[in-house]
């Protein structure tokens, strides 16, 4: 019986938000998360919408100063970039960072702001589903085709994508693109909610699935059905793994954490918590009272939880925090 | 006038001896910062010389150097969609703390290039429009105008809330060199919208000619002297065998590009022999005007003679 992996978000936007785009912070803040033993680092990704640092450039930039923390994208929008594009990108962080790189990618949220994004980068926001969905086809097809002929086929065959996905890319020469650091390339999560085409999508195709359910009940109906689907498909009992995006805003006393948390997200997103929260998992509070709300989805069966500190101004170490979590929360199921 | 001196970053030659390892290039990179070097370069290609992604190297060598230069040598920027490039480049910039040069280059006519840009869907034959006006969305949207500039409307692109996109570093955004020729077209668009001109010309002459063309036009253009930056992107292989270098040089084209020396030195500078030999050359194009020599190691050895290479740039005086 162990406690669940813990991740925290660098704080790109909150940068961003607060006009100081110096990257040295960043990179200190990547040093103290390792050392204060959080398991995983996370950079969120948009270009007009909510500007940041790219995101795989911020993985890039963090790489050469830690060790062992795995670094991840909470959450990639791989549809904004071209997939071979995108494919150069993510191969190279593969390189650099290795078995410890994790993709969360999503398929962009459906606000006006996500839409121009969307638009200033050419891509047709309606198809913005498939398009995440066969870029992460693609890159898998080119990275295993670096493997000889016959076990590229028969790897494709028992994945079920044999098929090359050319609903929206005519791409050719796919086998010269760069290599990943393996054939099967990085792990990838999909982060989305518990809507049947989601389930079905991560049980068909992600290593793993990245929610922010503002209900611990709906998670754990969700990732119910996750395994029984990718059970039904064939695949292995431990083939997608169960995370959780959670914002928290610590403060002992209750109504400054809840300030706190407002002004967070009236700056990060430009709505009120208020409307946010029927959307995404937030909980302002004590220590024991974050610990408490991100135990119940440990419960649901979450094993890696990945946490947004939701405050402009946090007060406390990230070695506080680290520590007591560990100590609050809950084992794993089994 | 003594120049600047960069080199480039063995991207390419360590992934045609087949690894992709990023350790070997951070140290390369510490290494080349200790040694004295001002600035460190890589190139780009997605298929046809694929290597690893400059962007993501240089973000990464950015965190393991401190002083020098970073650039790339060169960009292809037309294989990326211009917002996507606007990002990519103003994160570098903020990850190199304003020490970035970004060089651009359209694109080689040759058929592997052609079928790079048919793979990311972009009509090879609009690749030097694509260039220029990929530069003039940049620097319009670094303008840091407001929203007065997010709107660009161009032959490729028609686009609006620009002025959303994160600012790079530098304001203005970083210095865009051409890597280029010396056609009068070239020369041209230098003097009008480049901070920094980066041919591989094979010859001082043609070279020296060239750069008093592009003084001239940008002086008629009103532009300020020393605006723009006159660089040399040249392929270099020492060693005190004469013979041996040559022998060192034409293995590493003949595996870079499958073609020998005699087909590529028409098209590209390429020098062999001593230091002094080095030396020698590298002078004869900084008594032309270069200010900037881009130094490619011409060898596929394990242990890049780094100081070498810089002990015959800085013979120059």
């Amino acid at each position: 019986m162990t406690g669940p992996r813990l991740g925290v978000l660098l704080p790109t936007r909150e940068r961003a938000i607060a006009g100081s785009w110096d990257t040295a912070p960043l990179l200190n803040f990547a040093r103290d998360a390792e050392a204060a033993g959080f398991d995983s680092l996370w950079v969120g990704d948009s270009l007009l919408a909510r500007p940041r640092l790219d995101a795989l450039l911020a993985l890039a930039m963090v790489a050469p100063v830690t060790n062992r923390i795995a670094l991840g994208t909470a959450c990639l929008v791989p549809a904004l970039r071209h997939p071979v594009i995108g494919a150069s990108l993510v191969a190279s962080l593969h390189h650099l960072i290795g078995g410890r790189l994790e993709l969360a990618v999503g398929s962009g949220f459906p606000i006006p702001a996500v839409q121009a994004e969307f638009a200033a980068a050419e891509v047709p926001f309606e198809t913005r589903f498939g398009r995440c969905d066969d870029t992460v086809r693609l890159w898998r097809q080119a990275w295993r085709s670096r493997q000889p002929a016959r076990a590229a086929r028969a790897a494709a065959d028992s994945a079920g994508e044999a098929s090359w996905p050319t609903r929206y890319w005519p791409v050719t020469g796919l086998d010269r693109l760069l290599p990943a650091a393996s054939t099967a390339g990085p792990r990838i999560w999909y982060a989305g909610g518990d809507t049947p085409r989601v389930v079905g999508q991560v049980a068909a195709l992600y290593d793993g699935w990245l929610p922010f359910l503002p209900s611990a009940a709906d998670y754990a109906v969700g990732w119910h059905r996750i395994q029984e689907r990718s059970r039904a498909n064939g695949r292995p009992a431990d083939a997608v793994y169960p995370g959780m995006y959670a914002t928290i805003a610590v403060n002992e006393d209750p109504a400054e954490a809840r300030t706190e948390l407002e002004e967070y997200v009236q700056a990060y997103y430009g709505y009120p918590l208020e409307l946010c929260q029927t959307v995404q998992a937030f909980r302002p509070g004590s220590v024991e009272e974050c610990a408490e709300f991100l135990g119940q989805y440990v419960r649901a069966g979450a094993r890696h939880l990945v946490i947004r500190i939701g405050s402009l101004r946090p007060s406390g170490s990230l070695k506080e925090l680290h520590d007591a979590l560990r100590t609050l929360l809950p084992d794993c199921v089994e | 006038m003594t120049p600047h001196v960069g080199v480039l970053l063995p991207t390419r030659e360590l992934a045609m001896v087949g690894t992709y390892e990023m350790a070997p290039l951070l140290s390369f990179a510490q290494e080349a910062e200790t040694a004295g070097y001002d600035s460190l370069w890589t190139g780009d290609s997605l298929l046809a010389r694929p290597r690893l992604d400059p962007f993501v190297v240089l973000s990464a060598a950015a965190a393991v150097t401190s002083r020098i230069t970073l650039g790339t040598a060169a960009l292809t920027a037309a294989l990326r969609q211009p917002v996507i490039g606007a990002n990519l480049v103003a994160s570098l910039d903020h990850a190199t703390a304003g020490r970035l040069v970004i060089g651009l280059g359209a694109g080689f006519p040759i058929p592997d290039s052609a079928a790079e840009f048919g793979a990311v869907g972009v009509p090879f034959e609009q690749r030097v429009g694509r260039l220029d006006e990929t530069v003039r969305l940049w620097r319009q949207v670094w303008s840091g105008g407001g929203p007065a500039t997010g709107t660009y409307q161009g032959r490729y692109w028609q686009l609006e809330n620009l002025d959303r996109l994160p600012l790079p570093a530098t304001p203005g955004g970083p210095k865009l060199w051409l890597a280029s020729s010396d056609t009068p077209r070239v020369l041209h668009r230098v003097a009008t919208r480049y901070d920094g001109w980066l041919p591989f010309l094979p010859s001082a002459a043609a070279y020296g000619t060239a750069w008093r063309r592009i003084s001239d036009l940008a002086e008629e253009n009103g532009r300020p002297a020393g605006q723009i930056v006159p660089a040399l992107y040249a392929t270099v292989t020492v060693n005190d065998d004469r013979e041996r270098a040559r022998a060192e040089l034409e293995d590493y084209l003949q595996r870079y590009y499958g073609r020998p020396l005699e087909v590529m030195s028409t098209v590209q500078a390429y020098c062999y022999g001593t230091v002094e030999d080095c030396a020698e050359w590298l002078a004869s194009y900084v008594e032309a005007g270069a200010r900037h020599l881009v130094v490619r190691i011409g060898s596929l050895r394990p242990d890049l003679p780094l100081k070498e290479i810089l002990a015959a740039a800085r013979q120059i005086s």
